[in-house]
């Protein structure tokens, strides 16, 4: 019985010994998949970081200076209402060689000139409500020319106004169509000063020489520091002028006389980069 | 049964052996674990030390941080001309080298009145980042010729190049005359018939020493 025990007993412990060194192996394969596994993750990562480091966005930047750019190319080639195509032609090609360099392939075209709207890009669809200057210390010139064929109802009347630092508005021109007939209210802060009948066709309103009547601009204005906004810019079309001086002396200048679209793209290894029409108001129709 | 028993006398000495074959694998075992534990934890921040990463690091910072510069050089406030346009329409066609107080020309002369110089005194020469600036521009026969602006040395190999584009028009000179700045910088008026003069390559070159 002692003899068939300990037989017994050693056929357990070489039972446990296979075990033992079973478990051992599998330690040593989970050790062994465990590192593989980190490594290859690690690389992962670190591949994943060095690639997206190198590659800093930077095309951002070239196509925004692009545009730019152009737009100055439209501000330089305007000329008494039209476009100097010489100008654009010899730009363009200029641009070609400079982008194919790199390898871009650059092309421009553009539309006609239209009749701006008095929004933020000129384009009927544009922002109606805008501020067009801010922190004016003295105006010089503020004329406009309306298409009173644009003109919307004196509830959506196209606005011009001056705004104190605070926001409160202390001058406005309100511009409407009301059956036909067109008026410009002249108001302050709280009433009517004027009211007057521009007539039709392109009336020509030079507020600050008070043509062609009085438009209390200069008093209220005077010693002030304000902005001027337009508001329901895409209920009329025209063009302004307005010039000045900034609170911090500078001078400023805007005329918006027309409008057009541009369209630009720049191509690279049959991918498209960039393709954008913006639209220009000329001849420079915006700070 | 005396014989018997002695003959199936439990053996101390075979079951030590056994018991401590057992204990020395659950050490191996218990090592190994603690080792890939380790280094596991370990792992993850070795990747960041090398030298490779590092370089990608720096050089993004430079092309951002160079970016930053000419962006706001090329800024126009109000329909002015920007201060980059401003020191090309400015410039004598000579380069500059940085002396470590002032930038000065080969032949003595000093820089002054320039926006580039100022953006990049306070900022690169501060943060010991070398840097050079050229003016680039298309020839008559299609060939592109750079002039130095800011010449430092030959760049490294992980030097970062930020490229602005600038229009010049003929209305940009004073009184409409660009003799002076076309033998003082060599930049010819790349179409008599129109206002268009030349479109000028400002390449920023930045690296660290």
């Amino acid at each position: 019985m002692a003899h068939v025990k300990q037989k017994w007993q050693v056929f357990d412990m070489k039972k446990w010994n296979d075990s033992a060194q079973m478990i051992l192996i599998a330690g040593f394969a989970i050790g062994i998949g465990i590192v593989v596994l980190t490594v290859m993750l690690n690389n992962i990562i670190y591949a994943s970081n060095t690639a997206s480091e190198a590659n800093i966005e930077t095309n951002v930047f070239d196509f925004s200076n692009t545009v730019k750019v152009t737009t100055q190319a439209y501000e330089k080639a305007y000329d008494n209402g039209s476009i100097d195509n010489s100008y654009i032609s010899n730009y363009t090609s200029k641009m070609a060689m400079s982008h194919a360099i790199a390898g871009f392939i650059f092309t421009l075209d553009n539309d006609p000139l239209q009749e701006p709207y008095f929004t933020q890009n000129g384009l009927r669809s544009g922002d109606p409500d805008w501020v067009v200057v801010e922190r004016i210390n003295q105006t010089e010139r503020l004329e406009l020319v309306i298409n009173t064929s644009s003109l919307g109802d004196a509830s959506n009347c196209f606005v011009v106004e001056a705004l104190n630092q605070s926001g409160s508005m202390f001058w406005s021109a309100r511009i409407f169509n009301s059956s036909g007939t067109h008026y410009v209210n002249v108001t302050n802060s709280t009433d009517i000063l004027r009211t007057y009948d521009i007539g039709s066709g392109s009336p020509s309103l030079n507020i600050t020489n008070n043509t062609p009547i009085n438009f209390y601009f200069d008093t209220p204005t005077s010693g002030e520091q304000y902005r001027i906004r337009f508001i329901n810019g895409d209920n009329a079309s025209g063009t302004f002028t307005l010039s000045g001086n900034l609170s911090n002396g500078q001078p400023f200048e805007i005329r918006r006389y027309h409008v057009l679209n541009t369209t630009m793209s720049l191509n690279k290894n049959g991918h498209l980069e960039l393709n954008v029409t913006i639209p220009v108001t000329l001849p420079r129709g915006q700070l | 049964m005396s014989m018997g028993t002695r003959k199936g006398r439990h053996d101390p000495l075979k079951s030590n052996q056994s018991a401590q074959l057992h204990t020395l694998e659950a050490l191996m075992a218990l090592l190994l674990v603690i080792g890939v534990i380790i280094y596991t934890v370990q792992a993850t921040s070795l990747t960041p030390l090398t030298s490779s990463t590092a370089n990608a690091h720096i050089e993004a910072q430079l092309q951002i941080l160079g970016q930053d510069m000419l962006n706001s050089l090329d800024h126009s406030e109000y329909g002015q001309d920007s201060p980059l346009k401003q020191d090309i329409l400015n410039w004598n066609g000579k380069y500059y080298t940085w002396d470590s107080q002032q930038y000065r020309s080969k032949s003595g002369e000093n820089l002054t009145n320039s926006s580039i110089a100022e953006v990049l005194r306070s900022v690169a020469v501060g943060r010991g980042i070398a840097h050079n600036v050229e003016f680039a521009w298309i020839e008559e026969g299609g060939t592109m010729r750079s002039m130095p602006y800011i010449y430092n040395g030959e760049p490294s190999d992980n030097a970062v190049v930020i490229t602005k584009r600038v229009l010049l028009s003929d209305s940009d000179f004073p009184e409409m005359n660009s003799t002076s700045f076309r033998q003082n910088s060599g930049i010819r008026d790349a179409d008599q018939s129109t206002d268009l003069y030349n479109l000028i390559d400002v390449k920023l070159t930045l690296w660290r020493m």
